[in-house]
């Protein structure tokens, strides 16, 4: 009974991370209805942040947290208005355009930093046992801190006041606009916040998975995934999604190989978008 | 109502098999082999082409199926004087059934482009039956790819693992091994079968519904078309060439590992055909050769840059000329005649 | 005795989420007729399209052509097999393609898997677009792509589609959206033509246009058919005139 705790505890944290990097697309694919590639890359310089910040420099972990979110929302906004607001409208070539930024961020980062993986000391050493099931403090502290980042940005995208010209803008624009919201601002702040929470899920996930310039491709598949079986404008939705995905994942990774147990959550969550392609919680918009 | 004239992509097809027919003769025997490979290419590109340039679905994981074609061959080559020693090394003294089945060159042939040709039928009779957008599709061929290598990579004792199956015999016809040039020949006149092929397919009513899919998919909709009827073949078709393609390889290459067929070679045949233009044939061809050609010369002085740049004509090409570099071609010789 | 009507809805209902925009609603067109359906927006008129077109399933009720129940099936199938054609409010082209591959895509019953692999568009087809592009006077810019054409052009282009997809039951769906007052009545006549024995369903706005070429009117409102019958008694409809026709006149005004 404790092992089966400690696994639901695990598959919490495999949840979180998914969550956290799931939130990031649906920020940009749900709310702003734009695809983004690069997705993944934006979680790769996340993580690569987190290395140079507690590696490199030498610095407190909790440093790398808000200076991965930094350096993920630079690079989005830049993206976002070189690229993305000119191609507003054009999906397919939004793809393309967003798989060849992918490479460009891969091909930099192998070059600065080389192709092997980088090591991120983890912060918070040590773990408890449930049972004959570990679970690592850093698990625990993941949780919490991705449950504060859900909330807050919740609050920050109903609440605030900015929050509110977000959601005019994506809703309605023109009125938006007729009401004196900058609405190119509003694009650009808002691509880079769901870029900077990208950048986050990439320093979180970075003391425990191996970090790489081409670690970005699952995380692509994984949030877009995620994000799409919750409805894809809903964080509900995708909070459910994420914990369907960890928490299978971890169990049945207790029970069987990790890998089959990887690929039949995977069949599963496309068999669900298959035949429910607007998703579990779908907003309905007519 | 059709034109009489050559148009300008055709006079680049022949220009390019003149170029390909002719290059033996110079005597390079390096870049002969090189050339041959990148034949192989031509196939693989084609068979994207017709797939993404004409029906606008981004396959972001096609070299798995080229890959699945590349397996089956050279798993069968290594099979033909018993167990295969990769297999040995882990245990494996008795060949399983399903080697024994592929281990006749014809099987494997046959199944290297039918289990391809089957696995893209399926997978788009689910995924094309259903309201899911084409982005789906795109993310759906990637983690493809990406779950695909995880499995070569795991299996040591079926697949070789990392390092794959090496030490392959090259092309032989009736028991008798080909030498450089015929086995060049070879490979050219099946590129040369397989672009005819595509150009009648693509010439024919198919390449125009396929057309009018990518262009509207609603209104070809109620025009009385079934669109997850076509995209389906044409998926199965693409399956089947990148198979043949993927067939060729383990021979023209000697070996095949997971890093050929995997997420990265995925990204190459698109960054081909972004670059080089698609739904011509022309455009997919230009770009892989032009792109291998140059990377190949390249790679010495530049290596990894090469790369970079390529990531960064990609997003240059979708601003200033979408249809490719055959594209912006044929739209100059447009208006100047 | 043939059945005088070729399209039925029997207690037809749609729901989106709460709003229910069709109600029980019971509409019938004759074989051969001209049917207007005019109405406020919102009032369901295009959703009753789309149902009837197979883009949408309805939640309650049947649909029946030609006598037979067609009640969800997929839009292609009703298109070919059941030869239904519509017309979308706005120019629905394939945008980078030709004018002639337009017009060659519309052919009935060319677009399935087995009539077209490795086969080329039989010749009777290709004669009869280049009939078509002659009647609709777009037979020097064929070679063109259809987003080089003129606002104008590009809504014959698509009524030059309809023509060849020779469908029994032909709807148009506001076919005059942008055009002028000459083009707007040339697509009166064109329609006139066109009807030659089809039976055709317009749904429209602009009420010259109606007294153009309507004969029976049906007219809808918030999910229901409010009133039908000739042009005459739908104008003369006091319920009519207040819910939909008042406010038309104002608009007729400020658009003059």
């Amino acid at each position: 009974m404790d092992s089966f705790f400690a696994l639901l505890l695990n598959g919490l944290n495999s949840s979180a991370l998914i969550l956290v990097a799931a939130l990031g697309m649906v920020v940009i694919c749900g709310l702003m209805n734009v695809i983004n590639l690069a997705h993944g890359e934006l979680i790769m310089i996340g993580a690569y942040t987190a290395f140079c910040v507690t590696q490199k420099a030498g610095l407190s972990f909790a440093l790398a947290l808000p200076a991965a979110f930094a350096a993920a929302a630079a690079a989005g906004a830049v993206l976002e208005i070189l690229v993305i607001r000119r191609l507003t409208g054009k999906p397919a070539e939004t793809m393309l355009a967003t798989f060849g930024i992918s490479v460009v961020l891969q091909q930099t980062v192998n070059l600065i930093f080389g192709a092997q993986s980088q090591y991120v000391a983890i912060p918070l050493e040590g773990n408890f046992s449930l049972g004959h099931v570990v679970v690592p403090f850093y698990n625990i502290f993941t949780i919490l801190f991705v449950a504060a980042v859900l909330a807050g940005t919740v609050v920050f995208l109903k609440k605030t006041r900015f929050g509110r010209r977000v959601r005019a803008v994506t809703q309605n624009r023109s009125m938006a606009e007729c009401l004196g919201v900058n609405s190119a601002r509003v694009d650009t702040l808002t691509f880079a916040f769901g870029s900077g929470l990208a950048g986050l899920a990439g320093a979180l996930a970075a003391p425990v998975k191996s970090v790489s310039p081409f670690m970005g491709g699952p995380y692509l598949v994984y949030s877009f995934l995620t994000s799409v079986v919750g409805g894809v404008a809903s964080f509900f939705g995708t909070t459910v999604g994420s914990l369907l995905v960890g928490e299978s994942s971890a169990l049945l990774g207790g029970l069987s190989n990790d890998v089959i147990a990887n690929i039949l959550v995977f069949l599963i969550i496309i068999a669900i978008i298959r035949f429910k392609p607007e998703g579990l919680f779908a907003k309905e918009r007519r | 109502m059709k034109r009489l004239k050559l148009p300008m992509t055709r006079k680049l097809d022949l220009a390019l098999f003149l170029v390909l027919g002719l290059f033996p003769l110079s005597g390079l025997l390096f870049y002969t082999q090189l050339i041959e490979k990148y034949m192989v290419f031509l196939i693989f590109a084609w068979s994207l082409d017709i797939l993404w340039g004409y029906a606008g679905l981004m396959d972001l994981g096609h070299a798995v199926l080229f890959g699945m074609g590349g397996y089956v061959m050279a798993l069968s080559l290594s099979a033909q004087n018993g167990v295969p020693e990769f297999m040995e090394r882990c245990g494996i003294t008795q060949m399983p059934l399903w080697l024994q089945a592929i281990t006749s060159p014809w099987a494997a042939v046959l199944v290297g482009i039918l289990l391809p040709a089957l696995l893209a039928w399926l997978l788009g009779r689910f995924l094309f039956t259903s309201q899911v957008g084409g982005v789906f599709f795109s993310v759906i061929t990637l983690s493809l790819a990406q779950v695909f290598t995880l499995f070569l990579n795991s299996r040591q004792d079926y697949t070789g693992g990392f390092n794959g199956i090496g030490d392959l015999p090259g092309l032989a016809l009736f028991g008798e091994p080909l030498t450089l040039t015929q086995s060049y020949y070879f490979v050219f006149a099946a590129v040369l079968l397989v672009y005819l092929f595509c150009r009648a397919l693509m010439n024919s009513r198919f390449g125009l519904i396929l057309r009018g899919i990518r262009e509207n998919e609603t209104r070809i909709e109620f025009l009385g078309c079934d669109r997850s009827a076509f995209k389906t073949a044409v998926f199965a078709v693409s399956g089947a060439l990148a198979g043949l393609a993927g067939v060729l390889y383990a021979p023209v290459n000697g070996m095949i590992a997971p890093n050929d067929v995997g997420v990265e070679f995925s990204t190459a045949a698109v960054v081909w055909l972004a670059i080089g233009g698609r739904g011509s044939l022309t455009g997919a061809a230009l770009g892989a050769m032009l792109i291998n050609v140059l990377g190949n010369m390249l790679s010495e002085q530049f290596g990894a840059f090469w790369q970079l740049l390529l990531g960064f004509v990609i997003v240059l090409v979708v601003f200033f000329a979408p249809e490719g570099i055959v594209g912006k071609l044929a739209k100059a010789v447009k208006e100047r005649g | 005795m043939a059945n005088p009507y070729i399209l039925w809805t029997e207690s037809l209902s749609v729901s989106f989420s709460g709003f229910l925009a069709l109600d029980r609603v019971d509409f019938s067109v004759r074989r051969g007729e001209l049917r207007v359906v005019i109405g406020p927006n919102g009032a369901g008129k295009t959703t009753l399209m789309e149902l009837i077109t197979g883009r949408v399933k309805p939640t309650a009720g049947k649909i029946y052509f030609d006598g037979d129940n067609i009640t969800g099936k997929s839009p292609h199938v009703i298109a070919s097999k059941y030869r239904v054609g519509r017309k979308f409010q706005g120019p629905n082209l394939f945008e980078n393609m030709t004018v002639s591959d337009n017009l060659l895509l519309a052919a009935p019953n060319l677009n399935t898997v087995r009539a077209t692999f490795f086969r080329s568009t039989p010749s009777e087809a290709m004669e009869r677009a280049d009939d078509v592009l002659s009647r609709i006077g777009l037979w020097e810019k064929r070679g063109r792509l259809a987003c080089e054409l003129s606002h104008g052009e590009r809504q014959w282009l698509e009524i030059g589609m309809l023509i060849m997809q020779d469908p029994k039951l032909l709807i148009l769906d506001e076919p005059t959206t942008g055009m002028t007052e000459e083009e707007t009545y040339r697509t009166g006549r064109m329609i006139q033509e066109l009807q030659d024995g089809r039976t055709v369903i317009v749904v429209e706005h602009d009420m010259n246009f109606v007294r153009q070429v309507a004969k029976t009117v049906t007219v809808f409102h918030m999910g229901h058919i409010l009133a039908e019958g000739p042009l005459s008694e739908i104008e003369n409809n006091p319920e009519v005139v207040r819910v939909y026709l008042k406010s038309e006149r104002k608009g007729e005004k400020s658009r003059a």
